[in-house]
């Protein structure tokens, strides 16, 4: 099926992005990876453990399968979030950038002014920018005329599993934009991510309900399958709602005459 | 001796224990060159200039890699 999603010219074929925290191991991450058969693998820039020198993470991840997205987590402001950036390009040679400015450390909600306002100086720095914002619209326009490639409105906090809360505001939101619209954060299980899609999102990002999942493998799995599903009942037409029954089978029948 | 902030914490080297340039510190301190990007007073320093860039004492230094994230 030629559905690909086109996000700075690159192809996609999956609409599952993964983001790759909260792994038990790097062996478990790798072989998630492997079964959502995601071309988008998130990840963050931390110091260096000089006491504890871990292994390098970006050797478990199919670098030529799965496009790498840096994120800006842990920045406070848009001073922070472009300096991120800059290190993350600098350690990778990759323009592209998952902006997340989270001053809240209890919901981690996002600034929306710093964010368009990194925005706009990473864009002219030419990077490729895919903004974490919340389900705001209005927001979303601006970041869209700003040059973001995508947006990447949040169904409820991230990490929550709370799944779409969010869901008129990314209606809106979906209705609008020309950029990809990317729900991130919040989507707990597989039916959630099935729901964003089938709102007609063009894809999903989803790390703790994988990677904190009993068996990761399997959860990574089922996000492919919901996505998947998700994905092709929205481009099938989908049946409205309506308040009383239609029956499915005909009524006419030979049980009572004079029906 | 080399007195450098790194990654917030002061450390002290003997000044003859490392020829004062960023490549030699990441050896001292046994940091595979390859995964890691350098920031000194701020400013990012490229993998391939590590070999060339000299340190002094007072300097900040930032080291930091990628690890798992959302």
């Amino acid at each position: 099926m030629a559905d690909k999603l086109i996000i700075a010219g690159r192809e996609f074929n999956s609409r599952l992005f993964v983001g790759t925290g909260k792994f038990s191991s790097n062996e478990v991450m790798a072989r998630a990876i492997a079964a959502s058969e995601t071309e988008m693998v998130t990840v963050a820039l931390r110091r260096v453990d000089i006491e504890n020198e871990n292994d390098d993470m970006l050797k478990a991840i199919d670098t030529e399968k799965c496009q790498l997205l840096p994120n800006t987590s842990g920045a406070r402001d848009a001073d922070e979030a472009v300096r991120l950036a800059r290190l993350a390009r600098a350690a990778s040679g990759i323009e592209w950038v998952k902006l997340e400015v989270t001053p809240d450390p209890y919901y981690l909600l996002p600034d929306g002014s710093e964010t368009l306002k990194a925005a706009s100086i990473l864009v002219k720095e030419g990077f490729i920018v895919l903004p974490y914002i919340n389900a705001d619209p209005v927001l979303a326009k601006k970041l869209q005329d700003a040059g973001a490639a995508t947006v990447m409105p949040l169904a409820s906090p991230i990490g929550s599993n709370q799944g779409l809360k969010t869901k008129a505001s990314l209606e809106i939101i979906i209705s609008q934009a020309t950029v990809p619209v990317v729900v991130d954060a919040g989507l707990g299980t597989p039916s959630h991510a099935a729901e964003a899609m089938e709102l007609g999102a063009d894809a999903v990002l989803v790390n703790t309900a994988i990677a904190t999942a009993g068996d990761p493998v399997g959860m990574a799995t089922a996000f492919m399958q919901a996505t998947q599903a998700g994905r092709l009942g929205y481009l099938s037409g989908m049946a409205k709602g309506i308040a009383t029954a239609n029956a499915s089978s005909p009524l006419t029948g030979f049980l009572r005459d004079g029906e | 001796m080399l007195s450098l902030t790194i990654n917030g914490k002061k450390r002290e080297f003997a000044a003859g224990l490392i020829k004062a340039t960023l490549s030699a510190l990441l050896d001292e301190l046994k940091i595979n060159h390859a995964t890691i990007v350098a920031e000194v007073d701020g400013e990012i320093i490229k993998r391939q200039d590590f070999d060339e860039t000299k340190l002094s004492s007072g300097q900040r230094i930032e080291l930091v890699r990628f690890v798992g994230g959302g």
